[in-house]
C-alpha cells in the first residue's frame, strides 16, 4: 500500500522538524509529495467531475495515511499541513510543465496562432509563471509567498495557515491582500510586454 | 529592493486600501511627500488590488483537477448487472440478452406504452466526461430520429442510480455474425439483406448520420428476412471514449475481446485516422456483402497489424473464386462498395441503390459499377450533373416564364424549390445592393441585412437552417456569395437590391446556391421608403416561406416586433447598424453613434437603439482609449436594460462592456441571460465562454463552446474558439482535431489552415503542418503562415528556405521583432548569410530596445536583446543585459536559455552549460536544443550529452 514510509518515520519526522531540525524536512518532502501524487491522481480518477476537488480532503487522506496522529502536537499537524502545500505546489507544476507547455521568447523559434479573442489565464501557462513569480515573491518576503502557497497551491483555509505559520489570522489576510496584489501586477506586465 | 522600502509600501498600501477609494490619490500624495517612485508603486498595487479580481482565489487544484484527473483516468468499467424485475425509469427489466461493446442489453417492457423494448446500459465511462456525455446525448437524440423499417430505432436516453441507458426497439432475430457462422447465405438473401442494407443507409446518410462501426454484429435479421441496422450514430461515441489519445494502442487494443470483431470492417480512411462519411460506412458495406455472399471476410489476416496492412493496400480476393453463384454485377458492387479510396467508391446509398436495382430485378441492367474504365471523380457525378442540367433547364424555363408571365414567375420556382434547397441549410445574408441611393441607404441596407439575419435566426432556432451572423461577414468582408460560399461554407445565400424610386423602395431579392450561382427562389416587393417594417417583415416572411419554415402565430409576433412605432427612428437605427458594420473606419462609429442618437431623439423609449449606442460607444472607447467613453457606454448599456430586460441585445451590450472592463463574473451573467432569451446567439456563447476562462473556470468555457457548436454544428467560428482554448491547455491533438473541423466548414479561411500548420507542428507531424501553412498562404499572404513554415523548415536544418519564408513573414509584419530575430538565426546558418544576418540582428535589437523603453523591467526583451548582440559578436554588451535580466528573474528557464547561448557564444563553456543544465531542469524542452544547430558544435561534448540525454527518460 505505502510506498517506502511507515506512519512511525513520518511521524518522528514531523516532530523532528518541529524542534528544529531542519534536515528532517527534506527528508520528509519527498515521502509526502509521492503520497500525495499518488492519492490525488487515484482520487481524481475516481471523483465525479460535476463535484469540487477539494485540496483538504487530499491533503487530509495523507494525513491520515502518513502520520499517526496520537503522537503528534497540533502544531505538527499545522507543519504537516505546510510541507503539503509546498509538495502541490510542485505536483502542480510539474503537471502543467510535463504537458509541453513552452512559453514564447527564450531565443526559441515557435509557431503561432490566430488567437480568436485574448486568453488572458490559462491554466497551465499562468500556473509556470506563478511559479516563477512567486520565487521572486520569495526572494523580496518570503512569508507572504509561503502565505500564497499555502493558501493557493496547498487549499489551506485562513486559520489554518495562521498556525502553520505562527502569525495571527490577520496578518496572514494582510499578506494575502499585498502579495496576490503584487503577483497580479507582475504577471500582468508579462503579458502586456513579455513574449 | 530594500527591506525598509518594501515595508514602507507595505504600510502605505495597507493604510490606503482602508480608505474610501476616492480619497487615496490625496492621501498617497502627501504621506508620499514627493517620492513619486514610491507613490507610483503603491498605486499601481492597488490598482492591480482593484483588477485582480477573482486571481487565485481559488485553490490551484480546482484548475489542475480536471486535467491530472484526465491523465489519471484508467480504462475500465464498473457496471454491475442488475436484476430481474427491477425498474428502470418506466420500463421493467426482464432476462438479460447480453453484453456488446457498449455495455449490457435487456430486455424490458415499456410500462406506460406497453410494448416490449430493449435496454442498453453503457459503460460508467461515459459520466465521467461531462463533454463526452452532451456529446453522446447529442447523437442518440439525433439518430433516434432516424425512423426506417430497417434501422433499430432508439426510442429514449435516460438515467438510473447514475447509469445512463437507451431504450430501444427490441428486435428479435439473429446477428449476422451470428448467421454467418453457417457459412455463405443464398444470393437471394444476400441480395434481399444488401438491399434492405443500403436503404437504410440511404436513410441515416440523408440525416446526416454515418454508422461508422457497421459489422455483422450490428445487423440483425428477423425470421421474417427483415434486416435491422443497430446502434446508428452511437459507434463514433464508442470511439471517443476509446481513443481519447489516439494512439494505436488505444485504437486497436483497448478492447481486447473487440479487436478482431471492429478492425475487419474498418475502412482504410478509418483506419488511417482520416475524417470518414458516408462512404466510410458504403466500404463495410462493400465488406458485409462480401461476407455474407463468401462466408468468409476479404482480408483474413488474424494479426491485428497485417490486418490493417492489407486492408490499406492490398485488393481483396475476388469474391467470385469463392463462391461461383456471384454473378459479375454482384462482384463489381462489391468491389465498387471495397475501393480503397473513398473517391473511387458509390458516393451515396441512392447511387448504390441504383445498381442494386429493384427487389426483383436480377442485376442485368448495364450497370455503372462494371463500366469500370471511367474515372471517377471526387464530386457524386452523376447526381451532381443531373442536378446542374435540371437547375440550368429551370434557369432558362424560368427566365422564358419571367419574361412572359411575371405572375407565373414566382409560383413556378417556388414549387420546384424544395428540390433545390439543401437538407441542412446553412445561409449568409448579404446587404442588398442599393441602386440610386445614397450612403445613408447603403448603411440602411447593411443594417436590414443584419436584422433580417437576426430575425431568421430566431425562426430558425431548432430547424435545420442556421445562418451566419452578419458582423462575421463584414469582419471577413465577405461580399458576394462564391465568398460566403468559401469562407463560411454556406450553401445559401440571401441577395438582392433595393431600388429608390422616388419616394418608393423596389426591393428584389433571392435564395442563392452560391455552389452554381442558380437562384432557387425569388420575389420582388414594391413599398413605400417610408414603412421600413414592411420592408423587414416582407422580406422576413418571404425568406422563410422560401426556406420551407413554417412560422408560428407567437413567432410570428416576435419577429414583427421592431422595438419602435416611429419610421424614421427605425430607419435610423437600421443606418446605425449598418455603420457600425464596418467599424474599422473611425467616421463610420460616429456615423452609427449619430444615427442611434437621432433614432432616440425621435422615440426615448427605443431600448434596441440605447443598447446599439452603448455598442457604438464601446467601439469608440476601443479606438480611442479614452475611459469617458466607457462610462457613457456603460451609462446607455444599462438605460437599455431597466427600459426592457426582456430584449436580448441590452444584456449583449452589458456583457460586452463588463467583460471589456475585467468585471467577468457580471459578464457571465449577463450573457447567461442572453442566451435564456436567444439560445442561438452566437456572439453571446464567445463572449461567455471568454469571461469564464477569464475566470478560470476552463472546463466551464469549454463546455459554453460545445454548447455553441451543438446549436449551430456547422458553424466553424466556435470550433475555432474551443480549438484555441485547448491549445491553451495543453490539448494540442484536441486542438488540431477542432482546427482540422474548422478547415472542413470553412475551406477559404486561411487562419484556420495556419492553426491546424501549428498544431500539427506541435504534434511533430511536419510534412502535414508545412502543407497546411501552404495551403493557408494559398488561401491569402500572411506573415504567420510565412512565419510557421520558417520555423519548421528551420529546425528541419533547411536554413536558406527558412530565411526566405522569414523574409517574407517580415515583409507583412516587419514590426515584430522576433520574426526579425528569427529571420537572421536562418541567414545565419545559410551559407554566405553572414552580413544579411547581421543587418536582421540590428534590426530585431532596436524594435527590442523600443519594447524596453515601455516596459525597462521586462526580463524577456532583455534577454532576448542579449541573445541578439551576442549573435552579432557583441559580446560585453550581450553579458551586461543578460545580467539584467538575470537580476530581474533568477530563475526564469527561458531566460536561462538565453544565458546558456550567450555563454556558449562567449567561449564559455562551463557557464553555458550550468545554464543548460538549469534551463533544461526547469522544463526547457531539450528536445528543441538537440535540433538546435546552435549547439552543433557541442553533440560529442559529455557534459552536453548528460544534460541533453537526462531529459529524455
Amino acid at each position: 500500500m505505502r510506498l517506502g514510509a511507515s506512519s512511525n518515520e513520518v511521524t518522528l519526522l514531523l516532530r523532528a522538524w518541529g524542534e528544529g531540525d531542519v534536515q528532517a524536512l527534506d527528508r520528509l518532502a519527498p515521502i509526502v509529495y509521492q503520497e500525495l501524487h499518488r492519492i490525488a491522481r487515484g482520487y481524481m480518477a475516481r471523483e465525479r467531475t460535476d463535484h469540487t476537488l477539494q485540496t483538504t480532503a487530499l491533503v487530509n487522506e495523507a494525513y491520515v495515511r502518513l502520520v499517526d496522529a496520537r503522537q503528534v502536537t497540533w502544531q505538527d499537524r499545522a507543519h504537516f499541513f505546510a510541507v503539503c502545500a509546498r509538495a502541490m505546489r510542485r505536483i502542480l507544476v510539474d503537471h502543467a510543465r510535463s504537458r509541453g507547455y513552452v512559453k514564447r521568447g527564450g531565443g526559441k523559434l515557435h509557431v503561432q496562432f490566430d488567437e480568436a479573442f485574448g486568453m488572458e489565464w490559462s491554466a497551465d501557462s499562468n500556473l509556470l509563471e506563478l511559479d516563477e513569480a512567486l520565487d521572486r515573491l520569495s526572494a523580496l518576503d518570503p512569508r507572504k509567498a509561503r502565505v500564497i502557497e499555502m493558501r493557493f497551491f496547498g487549499g489551506l483555509s485562513v486559520e489554518e495557515t495562521a498556525e502553520a505559520l505562527g502569525i495571527s489570522p490577520e496578518t496572514v489576510m494582510r499578506d494575502w491582500k499585498l502579495a496576490r496584489a503584487w503577483l497580479y501586477r507582475e504577471l500582468s506586465a508579462d503579458q502586456r510586454h513579455g513574449a | 529592493m530594500e527591506p525598509e522600502r518594501w515595508l514602507q509600501i507595505e504600510q502605505l498600501y495597507h493604510a490606503a486600501l482602508e480608505l474610501d477609494a476616492s480619497k487615496r490619490a490625496a492621501y498617497l500624495a502627501k504621506a508620499c511627500a514627493g517620492d513619486e517612485m514610491l507613490r507610483s508603486e503603491v498605486e499601481s498595487l492597488l490598482e492591480s488590488d482593484a483588477q485582480a479580481g477573482e486571481f487565485i482565489e481559488s485553490p490551484a487544484i480546482e484548475v489542475a483537477a480536471r486535467a491530472l484527473a484526465a491523465d489519471g483516468q484508467l480504462p475500465g468499467s464498473s457496471t454491475s448487472a442488475l436484476e430481474a424485475g427491477t425498474t428502470v425509469s418506466h420500463y421493467r427489466l426482464f432476462a438479460k440478452l447480453g453484453r456488446g461493446g457498449m455495455g449490457e442489453v435487456y430486455r424490458a417492457q415499456d410500462t406506460a406504452l406497453g410494448r416490449e423494448a430493449a435496454l442498453k446500459f453503457l459503460p460508467d465511462e461515459f459520466l465521467q466526461d461531462p463533454q463526452k456525455l452532451e456529446r453522446f446525448r447529442r447523437e442518440a437524440w439525433s439518430a433516434s430520429a432516424l425512423n426506417h423499417p430497417n434501422i433499430c430505432t432508439i426510442y429514449e436516453i435516460g438515467e438510473h442510480e447514475g447509469r445512463l441507458f437507451i431504450a430501444m426497439e427490441l428486435v428479435e432475430g439473429k446477428t449476422l455474425a451470428e448467421k454467418l457462422k453457417d457459412g455463405p447465405l443464398a444470393i437471394e438473401e444476400v441480395m434481399s439483406n444488401s438491399r434492405q442494407l443500403a436503404e437504410a443507409l440511404e436513410e441515416a446518410h440523408e440525416h446526416n448520420i454515418v454508422h461508422r462501426d457497421l459489422k455483422p454484429a450490428n445487423v440483425m435479421v428477423t425470421a421474417k428476412g427483415r434486416v435491422k441496422i443497430l446502434d446508428f450514430g452511437l459507434a463514433k461515441l464508442v470511439r471517443t471514449v476509446e481513443a481519447d489519445a489516439p494512439t494505436e494502442e488505444s485504437l486497436f487494443m483497448t478492447q481486447a475481446g473487440a479487436v478482431m470483431g471492429t478492425v475487419p470492417y474498418m475502412a482504410p480512411e478509418q483506419l488511417r485516422g482520416e475524417p470518414v462519411d458516408a462512404r466510410t460506412d458504403l466500404y463495410a458495406f462493400g465488406e458485409l456483402v462480401y461476407e455474407m455472399a463468401t462466408g468468409q471476410r476479404p482480408f483474413r489476416e488474424t494479426q491485428t497489424n497485417r490486418l490493417i496492412s492489407s486492408i490499406l493496400t492490398r485488393s481483396p480476393q475476388r469474391p467470385s473464386e469463392l463462391n461461383p453463384e456471384i454473378s459479375e454485377e454482384l462482384e463489381a458492387i462489391i468491389l465498387k462498395a471495397m475501393e480503397k479510396d473513398p473517391v473511387n467508391r458509390y458516393q451515396s446509398a441512392r447511387e448504390l441503390m441504383a445498381d442494386l436495382g429493384p427487389p426483383d430485378s436480377a442485376l442485368r441492367l448495364p450497370l455503372s459499377a462494371s463500366r469500370r474504365v471511367e474515372p471517377v471523380t471526387a464530386a457524386p457525378r452523376s447526381k451532381v450533373k443531373l442536378a446542374l442540367i435540371a437547375g440550368f433547364a429551370l434557369a432558362v424555363l424560368a427566365l422564358l416564364l419571367f419574361i412572359l408571365v411575371p405572375a407565373l414567375r414566382r409560383q413556378l420556382i417556388s414549387s420546384s424549390s424544395t428540390n433545390a434547397l439543401p437538407e441542412q441549410k446553412k445561409l449568409a445574408v448579404l446587404p442588398f445592393s442599393v441602386i440610386g441611393g445614397d450612403a445613408g441607404d447603403n448603411a440602411f441596407s447593411r443594417g436590414l441585412a443584419e436584422t433580417l439575419s437576426a430575425k431568421l435566426t430566431q425562426l430558425s432556432s431548432g430547424r435545420s437552417v442556421q445562418v451566419v451572423p452578419v458582423r462575421e461577414l463584414s469582419a471577413r468582408h465577405v461580399e458576394t456569395p462564391s465568398d460566403a460560399r468559401r469562407v463560411f461554407g454556406v450553401n445559401l445565400v440571401l441577395t438582392g437590391s433595393l431600388e429608390r424610386a422616388g419616394n418608393r423602395f423596389r426591393i428584389s431579392y433571392a435564395l442563392v446556391n452560391p455552389s452554381s450561382g442558380f437562384q432557387v427562389s425569388a420575389d420582388t416587393l414594391t413599398l413605400p421608403a417610408s414603412n421600413p417594417f414592411g420592408i423587414e417583415d416582407q422580406v422576413v416572411e418571404g425568406t422563410a416561406g422560401m426556406l420551407g419554415l413554417h412560422v408560428q402565430a407567437a413567432e410570428r409576433q416576435q419577429v414583427e416586433a421592431h422595438g419602435t412605432q416611429e419610421a424614421s427612428a427605425f430607419q435610423d437605427y437600421l443606418k446605425g447598424l449598418g455603420y457600425l458594420q464596418n467599424y474599422d473606419r473611425t467616421e463610420n462609429v460616429d456615423k452609427a453613434i449619430d444615427s442611434f442618437q437621432s433614432a432616440l431623439k425621435v422615440d426615448s423609449n427605443y431600448t434596441l437603439a440605447y443598447a446599439a449606442l452603448g455598442q457604438a460607444y464601446w467601439r469608440k472607447f476601443d479606438t480611442t482609449q479614452d475611459t469617458d467613453w466607457v462610462n457613457r457606454a456603460q451609462k446607455s448599456c444599462s438605460h437599455a436594460v431597466t427600459l426592457n430586460a426582456n430584449l436580448a441585445d441590452t444584456h449583449l451590450c452589458q456583457g460586452i462592456m463588463q467583460g471589456g472592463t475585467g468585471r467577468y463574473a457580471e459578464a457571465v451573467q449577463q450573457f447567461q441571460k442572453v442566451l435564456d432569451i436567444e439560445p442561438a446567439n452566437t456572439f453571446a456563447y464567445e463572449g461567455l465562454a471568454n469571461a469564464q476562462y477569464n475566470l478560470k473556470r476552463t472546463s466551464e468555457a469549454e463546455a459554453t463552446y460545445q454548447h455553441a457548436i451543438s446549436v449551430r454544428p456547422n458553424y466553424w467560428a466556435p470550433y475555432n474558439w474551443l480549438g484555441v482554448l485547448y491549445l491553451h491547455t495543453g490539448k494540442t491533438a484536441r486542438a488540431a482535431e477542432m482546427f482540422r473541423k474548422v478547415t472542413q466548414l470553412a475551406p477559404g479561411n486561411h487562419q484556420a489552415f495556419y492553426n491546424l500548420c501549428g498544431a500539427d507542428y506541435l504534434l511533430g507531424k511536419w510534412d502535414e503542418a508545412e502543407e497546411m501553412c501552404k495551403k493557408s498562404l494559398a488561401i491569402r499572404p500572411n506573415g504567420t503562415a510565412y512565419s510557421n513554415l520558417g520555423t519548421i523548415t528551420f529546425y528541419e536544418g533547411h536554413f536558406e528556405r527558412s530565411a526566405q519564408y522569414f523574409d517574407k513573414a517580415v515583409k507583412l509584419e516587419p514590426r515584430n521583432s522576433e520574426l526579425w530575430g528569427n529571420l537572421a538565426d536562418a541567414y545565419r546558418w545559410s551559407p554566405g548569410g553572414r552580413a544579411k544576418a547581421l543587418s536582421a540582428y540590428s534590426r530585431a535589437a532596436s524594435l527590442v530596445r523600443q519594447g524596453l523603453r515601455v516596459n525597462p523591467r521586462s526580463y524577456r526583451l532583455l534577454g532576448d536583446l542579449s541573445t541578439y548582440e551576442a549573435k552579432s559578436s557583441h559580446i560585453k554588451q550581450a553579458i551586461q543585459n543578460l545580467q539584467e535580466a538575470l537580476s530581474l528573474a533568477p530563475k526564469d528557464y527561458q531566460l536561462m536559455y538565453n544565458a546558456a547561448i550567450v555563454y556558449h557564444l562567449a567561449g564559455q563553456q562551463t557557464q553555458a552549460l550550468d545554464y543548460l543544465r538549469r534551463a533544461v531542469g526547469g522544463g526547457y524542452p531539450a528536445q528543441s536544443i538537440r535540433i538546435d544547430p546552435e549547439w552543433a558544435s557541442m553533440k560529442s561534448n559529455p557534459g552536453f550529452q548528460e544534460i541533453i540525454g537526462s531529459e529524455t527518460q
